[in-house]
Formats: C-alpha cells, structure tokens, sequence
C-alpha cells in the first residue's frame, strides 16, 4: 500500500527535495501511483475552470458619514409628518416625565424610567382629572379645611400646640403625607402620559412601515418591468448571435 | 507603495476607517468566492462577505496579529458558512443558470477563445461546481482552500483545527471522488482531448 499523504504531498508540491525525489523513484516502478498522481493532476488543471460569478460590491464600513449622492432622495410623506410631530410631543412630555426610548431589535421600547421626584422641582401637571385625583383632592380639602378651623379657634400665642395636635396629627405628618399624595397622584398622570405617548409612537410606526411597504411594492413592480425588458433584449441578442456564428463559422 | 495588511489593520485598529475600507476593498473578492464556493449561493454568499467584514470590523481590537489577517478573515467567513449550513439544513448546490448567457460570456472570453471553447470552459465550469457539491463540507472546504486560496497544508490544518495529516486525507479523498465524479460526467475525455 503506497503512502497516500506523499502522493498527495507530491501532486500539490509540498514535499521536501528528499521526499519528492525519494517520490520521483518511486513512480518509476509503481504504475498505480504514477496513473492516481496524473489522474489528480488532471482533476486539479480541471477545478480551475470554476470561477465564482463576480457582482459588483462596493459596501464600506462607514461611521457618522453623510449618505452617498446615489442614495435615493429623502421625501416628505404622510408618515414622516407624523414622526416629527411625535418627535416633538416625546421630547416635550420626555421632560415632564423622564422617559426613555430606545429603537433596538426588537423595534421601539419605550420604558417610563421614573425617578425620584424633586419635590420642589415638579410642578403639577393640569392634565389629569380622574376620579382618582379628585378623590386626593378632597381629602386635601377637607384637612386643610380642619387646619384652617383649628388655626382659627386657636388664640393668638397660645404656644406650640397646634390644631393638628389636637386632632391626633401632627403637622409635620400632615405636611410629609400632603407631599405623599401629590406625589402619588404626579407619578399616576406621569405613567398615563407614557402610555399615551407609547400608543401614539406605535400607531406612527405602524404607519411608516406601511407607507414603506407601499414605496418597496411601487418600486419592485418597476424593476420587474425593466428585468423584463432587459431579459427581452438579451434573448433576441442571443437569438441574432447564435444564427451569426455557424454563418460566421461557414466563411 | 500599496500598504501591508498587517499596517492597515494597524492603523484601521487606531480608528481610521479609511485603512479598513482598503483591507475590504483588497479582501472582499477572495472572502465572496470562499463563502460562495462553499455554500453555492450568490446572493447568501454576498451577505456572508459582508457579515464577514463588519464582524472583523467590530473584533478588531481582538485581533492581536497571532495568525495573518486573511487567515482570520477565512476562519470567520468559514464559520459564518457552517452556521448558514447548520441553519438551512441543506447541502449546497451551485447554482447554474438554465442557459448559457452568449453576451454576457463574450464579455469573459479570452482574446485567442472561440465562442465554442468558451462554451466548452462554461460547461466543465458547471459541471465541477456540481461534482463539488457531492462532496463532504471538510473535503470540499480543504480542496477549496487548497485549489483556490493557494493555502498551505499547515494553514489550512491551523485553519481548521485539525492535525496535518487529516488535511491530506481529506484532500487525497475529495480529489479522488471529483476525479471519478468528473470521468462519469465525461469530463477528462472531452476536455482532456482538446
């Protein structure tokens, strides 16, 4: 049995001049193997004539670039005027409510990210006027109505016993659980504003990708019809060069 | 004087994307034969060329110059080629065309080459790429490496993880079965008498 790796070795020329010369005897003597080394040179002088199709490239590892002049123009549709107003309402309520939106993967994710309010910084917001919110405020109400009441049968410098006191609360837990409430009710409206704005991003996006849907059926109906053509043209040249050549080939 | 690899990946790794884009310009031929070779699609050997390149791109700074930076290139394309056999589940098969196209082979012919010889080139062309796609992936992906990327036995036994001996087998056994796969289609007798 004669060594397969040096055969190998020799058809493709990797030996050394030891091994190629101790080879170059060898075949001298072995038929099988000289007819199995022309047999695989033949077959390799044959691989040769398989080349890839060649398309054209051009793709380029681009950063922060300005889009290429061949780049198809930008136009102003339905849905693009819809992007920029939601642009505008999320970067206003973004502000009010710390939202964050991230357009990843898996499409657009907008979280409410809500931090700890500043009391001193957030304002109320006039928006919301649920059932909820009306509830706090009449308990607002109706203890500042008892403070004011206290405050006003109290006799003036009767001390630092306050009217709160004597209903059993004292101010400062009134104060801390005032804060409580509008914070509460803040953060309530605060989550219906990311809510809304959510629906209104998914309702653009659904848009845009049908808008996109349309402009990609518009423009493959006209690759087709010019495919067609083109594939039209080539046949008929085809046609005239295959009736040319056996012409060409009698003269 | 053209620039090296190993000093474009150099500056390309200091963030000039310029150098990069040479070493996709220089590569980007070898890396889509490779892929389409091995998969046999155009249009998936394409993305894999391109895939290839932004993964290179983004694992740069991991790229420390052990091995050359074609080297590295073919392992990711070659893996990327396996995961897209993995996924497809299918053997690849070269495509070829229904009909041989006149005009577009004109524009391939040689001054000295006939429309015949050219045809006959075409066909032995076709008829490789089929015998190709009988074969195993490890036969096929070291005669590739071997027959069309002038690779050594070593780098392509670095390149593929496994001892030199085995990179012999495979290539003694895949050249085997092309040469009787290309007898039956009648390959060595019409050709070879040309």
């Amino acid at each position: 049995m004669c060594d397969k790796e040096l055969l190998v070795g020799y058809v493709y020329g990797e030996l050394t001049q030891t091994e190629r010369r101790a080879f170059d005897a060898h075949l001298t003597s072995c038929a099988e193997c000289r007819d199995e080394a022309d047999g695989l040179r033949a077959t390799r002088a044959h691989l040769g004539m398989w080349s890839p199709p060649g398309p054209e490239f051009g793709f380029r590892i681009v950063r922060g670039a300005a889009a290429p002049a061949s780049a198809p123009q930008f136009r102003f549709t339905r849905a693009w005027g819809l992007a920029a107003a939601a642009v505008l309402v999320l970067a206003a309520a973004a502000a009010i409510a710390n939202v964050e939106m991230r357009y990843g993967d898996g499409g657009l994710v907008v979280r409410t990210g809500w931090r700890q309010a500043d009391a001193s910084s957030t304002a109320p917001t006039p928006a919301a006027a649920d059932s909820t919110l009306q509830a706090d405020l009449q308990v607002i109400l109706q203890r500042l109505g008892k403070l004011e009441s206290a405050v006003g049968r109290e006799p003036a410098g009767a001390g630092v016993v306050t009217a709160a006191d004597r209903s059993g609360v004292s101010e400062s837990d009134l104060r801390r659980r005032l804060r409580e409430i509008v914070k509460e009710s803040e953060a309530r409206q605060q989550r219906e504003l990311a809510l809304q704005m959510a629906q209104v991003i998914s309702d653009v996006d659904a848009a845009r990708r049908s808008d996109m849907l349309r402009m990609q059926q518009g423009l493959m109906q006209l690759q087709g019809v010019n495919d067609a053509e083109i594939v039209k043209n080539r046949e008929m040249w085809n046609h005239v060069l295959r009736i040319a050549q056996p012409q060409r080939d009698e003269r | 004087m053209a620039s090296t690899d190993e000093e474009l990946v150099a500056r390309s790794r200091g963030g000039d994307l310029e150098s990069f884009n040479q070493l996709v310009l220089r590569w980007e031929r070898p890396i889509y034969a490779l892929a389409y070779r091995v998969i046999g699609r155009e249009e998936d050997a394409r993305d894999v060329a391109q895939e290839t390149f932004l993964r290179a791109f983004r694992a740069l700074s991991g790229f420390k110059g052990q091995a050359k930076f074609s080297s590295w290139l073919y392992r990711i394309t070659l893996n990327l080629c396996r995961d897209w056999i993995r996924r497809e589940r299918r053997t690849p098969i070269a495509q070829a065309p229904e009909g041989l196209d006149l005009i577009e082979m004109a524009g391939e012919a040689t001054p000295s080459e006939s429309i015949e010889d050219l045809v006959a080139r075409k066909e032995l062309g076709r008829a490789v790429a089929k015998a190709m796609a009988t074969l195993p992936e490890e036969q096929r992906t070291a005669i590739i490496l071997k027959e069309y990327h002038g690779l050594t036995f070593q780098e392509i036994a670095d390149l593929l993880d496994c001892p030199l001996s085995t990179v012999k087998t495979r290539l003694y056994q895949g050249l085997t079965v092309l040469r009787k796969q290309l007898d039956q289609a009648g390959v060595e007798s019409s050709f070879g008498n040309r």
